[in-house]
This record gives C-alpha cells, sequence and structure tokens, in this order.
C-alpha cells in the first residue's frame, strides 16, 4: 500500500465513521424532542 | 434548554465541516515531509485527523474521569451522565485513533501495530475500557450497583490517560514525539501547525456539540423514564 493510498483510505474510513455517528446522534435528538415536546407542554398546561 | 440543544447542533455541525475543510487542506495545501527521513512521506497527512481524534479522546476520557469522581462524591444525576457521554465519545474518537494510528504504521514501519511501544498499548487498553463502558452501559440494568462498578473503572481508565500521554517522553519507541507542543522533536513547519491547529478547533467543536447532544437526549430518555414510572404509579394506587 503506497503513503498516499493509505492517507485517503484513513480519511474516507473516518469521514464515514464520524459522520455517521453524528448523523445518528442528530437524528435520535431530533426524533425525541419531537415526540417529547409536546407530550410536556400539554403536561405543563 | 433548546438554546442549548441548539447550540450543540450547530457546533457539531461546524466542527464537522471544519474536519473535512482540514483533510482538504492536509491534501492539497499542506508541504510534503522530507522523503529521505520516512518511508512513506506521503502518508504522514493521516497525522491531521491522528493527532485531533487522539487528543479530543483525551478529553473525553477527562470527562468520563469528573463523572465517575462525582458520582462517587455526590451520587449526582449529572455526574452519572457524564460517564454515559465521556464513555461513548471516548470510544468513537479512540476507535478513530486506533483505525488511523495502524494504517500509517504498515505503510511506514512496515508492521501495523507495535507490541513493545508502551503508548500504542495504553492507549489500546483505553479504548478497549471505553468499548467496555458503552457496552456495559446498554446491557445491564441501571441501578446503584451498576453505577458504582461502572463508575469505579472509569477511575481505573483515568489513570491510563496521563500514562499515555507521557509515554512517548518516557519511553518513546517507535511512536513519533509529541507535535502540538513544542519540542526540540517536533520542529514542524508553520503550515503543518496551522492545519494542525485548526483540525485541533474543529474536533474540540464537534466534541463541545456531541458532550450537549448526547447529554441531551440522556435527559428526554431519563424524563421519559420518570414519566413512565409515575403514571405506573398512578395506575397501581
Amino acid at each position: 500500500m503506497t503513503g498516499i493510498y493509505a492517507a485517503v483510505s484513513t480519511y474516507a474510513i473516518l469521514s464515514v465513521m464520524i459522520g455517521v455517528y453524528i448523523y445518528l446522534k442528530l437524528t435520535s435528538l431530533a426524533k425525541l424532542t419531537s415526540e417529547f415536546e409536546p407530550i410536556k407542554r400539554i403536561e405543563e398546561e | 434548554m433548546d438554546v442549548i440543544k441548539k447550540i450543540g447542533v450547530n457546533l457539531t455541525l461546524l466542527g464537522l465541516l471544519g474536519a473535512y475543510f482540514t483533510a482538504i487542506l492536509g491534501f492539497f495545501w499542506a508541504p510534503s515531509v522530507d522523503p529521505d527521513q520516512w518511508n512513506a512521506p506521503e502518508a504522514y497527512r493521516i497525522v491531521y485527523w491522528h493527532v485531533p481524534f487522539a487528543w479530543t479522546s483525551f478529553l473525553a476520557f477527562c470527562l468520563l474521569f469528573i463523572g465517575s469522581a462525582s458520582w462517587y462524591v455526590s451520587r449526582s444525576e449529572t455526574g452519572w451522565r457524564l460517564i454515559n457521554v465521556g464513555s461513548e465519545l471516548g470510544l468513537l474518537f479512540g476507535a478513530g485513533v486506533i483505525i488511523s494510528g495502524p494504517i500509517w504504521g504498515s505503510v511506514e514501519w512496515g508492521v501495523p501495530w507495535d507490541w513493545g511501544d508502551v503508548r500504542l498499548n495504553t492507549y489500546a487498553l483505553l479504548t478497549a475500557l471505553a468499548i467496555f463502558l458503552v457496552m456495559a452501559l446498554r446491557s445491564q440494568p441501571d441501578g446503584e450497583g451498576t453505577r458504582d462498578t461502572l463508575a469505579a473503572i472509569g477511575l481505573f481508565g483515568f489513570v491510563l490517560v496521563p500514562i499515555t500521554a507521557i509515554a512517548t517522553t518516557l519511553w518513546r519507541d517507535r511512536h513519533p514525539g509529541l507535535v502540538i507542543v513544542d519540542s526540540e522533536d517536533s520542529g514542524i513547519d508553520p503550515e503543518i501547525r496551522l492545519i494542525l491547529m485548526l483540525g485541533t478547533i474543529s474536533f474540540m467543536a464537534i466534541f463541545i456539540g456531541l458532550t450537549i447532544v448526547i447529554d441531551s437526549i440522556h435527559r428526554i430518555k431519563s424524563e421519559i423514564e420518570q414519566q413512565n414510572i409515575s403514571k405506573d404509579r398512578v395506575g397501581l394506587t
């Protein structure tokens, strides 16, 4: 494996890893917020 | 709360953009290193993510330590949430280091791992500990006993942080020396330093943003759980 190939493949793997992780966390937060906030608001009222 | 959540989301996305920009600069703007001193000079470009990943993982393990200590001292819910956040982010950033390091090692050293190098082995142990904590947090029933055990493991793990951080100075074997801190060994080009700093700031933004996001997720889940418990109690009476 040449040096540049190693660098490109590393960035590709890490980009997917961190990108997917952030996507999953943000969608999970959005889903929980949209489900929970209206219930909380009704209970507070 | 909503404002904090928005800050967390925006910081995470901004940090991610910065990290991708760092990678682009690392490939197209960063100068090449002396080909006589390295076996695979082009592979050094991995460093622009490898080092920020490593520094950020240490921050995550610090968070884990603060959470563990806080749980022991005051049995605080915040401490428990910090254990959750610290172990999850420790695993994420630790995995980044463990993936990128051996790829670089395989082209530069000819072997992906050196079992005689203290830093490599203590860091692997630290990441293994984060894997254990994340798996335990997902599989074990929540309770004081579980929290005590996992907090104790978190405290033990933190002992490895300073050992890993100074290992290249004390027992340097194959792993290159510190690059962010000025030293005789580093002597790095100003452009390389600038890109590294941008990478570190970007990853710091991702770290702070994700800390807020993950903490918010745990907060909401815990509130839902509390509501379900109160509804069950009302149903029983």
